[in-house]
This record gives structure tokens, sequence and C-alpha cells, in this order.
């Protein structure tokens, strides 16, 4: 059974089925664990540590110090620890204009979202722009759009390339 | 002469195909860590089937896998003198695994290279993998994904990972793994359709 729970659709979940079909398909390997061991019994065993003997003593020692320093860490963080701050979240206005017609639906993803399609803009009427509110938290965020399906970076916003190369589209978050 | 196979819905981290479990692995550790070979040999035929059908979706062909396969058991032969981890040894080999995949994968990149530019369009390949031994539609998309999206896609919907674990296992954050997994998804939508599309004309 593989997991659905972080996928958005049918096509999808059909999708990775499928994919889930294939890879399971059993694989002849004969021999294969014959050759590892002849391998294994071929090198030398030296490696392998002497088990380590604690005394009794020396448990002791050992549980009593891990029981005080739990003790302490618990009471310091008991007494010292404040409440987390929440930053209110901030609206965000989104605006893109999509130049190619016939564009039925954009979604936005992006860190604040687990990367999960989470909202619609809406389109004005008549026109190419869409538009939308995020409530973020305050702070840098990326995210990209999903154009009827098409991964794309906000044209006219500010992009950066993430380690894979996969470019984003920065927005910041800042109170009023 | 011993064969192996694996089996369909058999999962390589928690054990929950049959009989085998993390704790399972845990007294065969400990028993190779006093010097039982034999206890050993019971860890490979446990963990081989999973490593091997890892290793040949990554790589495409069952040779280079049989290759990986063996060269990470033989690294886990060697470091399970320290070995410390409790209840996640499936976790600790496909670490190695997938690490001996991406070494794999960056020599075969350079055996592949071209000296010299290429001079026509025609001459680029189309897939800078080998192909894959069994031909099907779906292999040959995975085939066409690059390494990282493969991986993430392989450890989530082939072996069940949760992205904590492949986190883990890869050394990518959950947040990256979650994007490169929906974008690998996106692809492989788009190019099982336009396979489809060319089909049909």
């Amino acid at each position: 059974m593989i997991p659905h729970d972080d996928l958005p659709g049918a096509a999808e979940r059909e999708l990775m089925s499928h994919l889930h079909a294939w890879y399971i398909k059993p694989v002849a390997a004969d021999g294969a664990v014959d050759a590892i061991m002849e391998r294994v019994r071929a090198a030398p065993t030296r490696h392998l540590p002497a088990p380590r003997v604690v005394s009794a003593r020396r448990w002791w020692w050992i549980t009593g110090a891990a029981a005080v320093a739990a003790i302490m860490v618990l009471t310091t963080r008991a007494t010292r620890t404040p409440r987390p701050f929440q930053a209110p979240s901030v609206a965000v206005r989104l605006s893109v204009n999509i130049a190619r017609a016939g564009v039925d639906e954009v979604r936005v993803a992006g860190d604040f979202s687990d990367w999960k399609p989470v909202r619609a803009l809406d389109r004005a009427r008549g026109t190419n722009q869409w538009t939308g509110l995020l409530n973020l938290r305050p702070g840098m965020h990326r995210y990209v759009l999903l154009v009827d399906g098409v991964w794309q970076a906000n044209p006219g916003e500010l992009v950066v390339s993430d380690e894979f190369g996969e470019k984003n589209v920065l927005v910041v978050a800042s109170p009023p | 002469m011993t064969g192996t196979s694996a089996e369909p819905g058999q999962h390589a981290l928690r054990g929950d195909g049959g009989a085998q479990t993390p704790e399972d692995d845990d007294v065969l550790v400990r028993r190779v860590q006093a010097g039982e070979v034999s206890a050993f040999r019971s860890l490979v035929e446990r963990h081989h089937p999973a490593c091997t059908r890892y290793a040949r979706a990554m790589l495409g062909n069952s040779a280079d896998a049989a290759d990986v396969v063996q060269e990470t058991f033989w690294r886990a032969w060697n470091a399970l003198g320290t070995y410390t981890e409790r209840g996640s040894l499936a976790r600790w080999l496909f670490t190695i695994l997938a690490n001996q995949c991406r070494n794999a994968l960056a020599a075969r990149t350079r055996r592949e290279r071209p000296l010299a530019p290429l001079e026509s369009a025609e001459q680029v390949p189309a897939m800078n993998t080998a192909p894959l031994d069994d031909f099907t539609e779906i292999g040959h998309v995975v085939a066409a994904l690059s390494p990282p999206e493969r991986e993430v896609l392989l450890l989530r919907f082939g072996e069940g990972l949760e992205y904590s674990e492949i986190a883990i296992v890869t050394g990518a954050s959950v947040s990256a793994l979650k994007m490169r997994a929906r974008r690998a998804i996106e692809r492989l939508r788009h190019d099982l359709g336009r396979r489809a599309g060319r089909e049909g004309q």
C-alpha cells in the first residue's frame, strides 16, 4: 500500500500506484547473496570490536550522573522557558499577469503550504490579471505558481533558484 | 546457489511484509558484532531484495544494481562494528545504498561525457541514463527523471517511507523533498501524456 495523504488528486494517486506496481516487480538475483558472503568470508574480521564491558560500579556512577543532569535540565526549562511568541500573520496581495489566453486556474504553492497547491487566484473579469490574498507569517517566503497544472514563476517578481536549480519567487511579508 | 527475489509489498524499513522486525535486526547485529558470520548472512538475505529493487530502479539495469548492492553490504560488513543505532538497520543500509547509487550514476555520467562538443542536434542522446531492462512506459519516464527526483519518488512511493525517513537517508530537508516529489510527479504526468500523444499519432 503506497502513502496517499500527500497526493492531491485521483490522477496522481493512480500514477503513483502504477509506479509502485512497476517498482515492486520481483527481482531475480540468483547467487547474489552467496557472492556477498564469499567476499565477507575472505576478509579478516578484525574490524569487529570486542564488546565493551562496563563494570557494575561504573554503571552506578553513569546512572546517577544522568539522573542529576536530567533533573537540572527539567527544572531549568520549567522556570526559564518563556512562552513562544506567535507573530500575527500578514495579508500579502499576489498579482500576476498571465499573457497566455485560455488559462482556467492559477494556484499557489510555497514553503508556507509545505509546497502543496493551496490557494486559487481570481481573475479580474475581461483581463489576464489574476489576484489573491495570502495570509503569511512575517518574514521571507518562497512560492511558485501552478498555471493549469504547470509550475512556473511569477513573471516580473524576484525569482531565485534553489539548490536544485528550480526557480522560486521570493515574497516578503512585513508587519504593518 | 541461493536464489533471492523481492516480495511485492514487503517494506524495507519497517518489516511489515512478514516476520522481520527492526528488533530482529538488532539481535542479528549483536550476533554479528560478537563475531558470528552466519548472522550477517541472515541480514543480507533479509534486506537484499529491497536493496536490489531500489538499486535497479535507480540505475536502470540489473548488472549495475548487483554491483552497487554488493558494495553496500560489503561496506555495511566493514562498518557494523561501529554501528550503535537501534531499530534502524534498514534505514542505515539504505543510507549507504543511496550514496552508492549516486556515486555509480556520477561515474556513469563521467564515462559517457563526450570529449568534443557534439556537432549536430541529432547526436544528442535522448536520456542520460541507460535503458531499463524491462521496457515499460513508467520505467522509461522514471529513467528520464533527474536522479534526485527519481530518488525521492522511489523511496516515497516505491518503498513507502515517510519524508522524515527519506530526509535521514538522503540528507535533504523535508520541505525540499516534498517540493522535489511534487515536481517529479508533474514531470511524470507530462512525459507520460506526451508519450501517449506521440503513440496516438
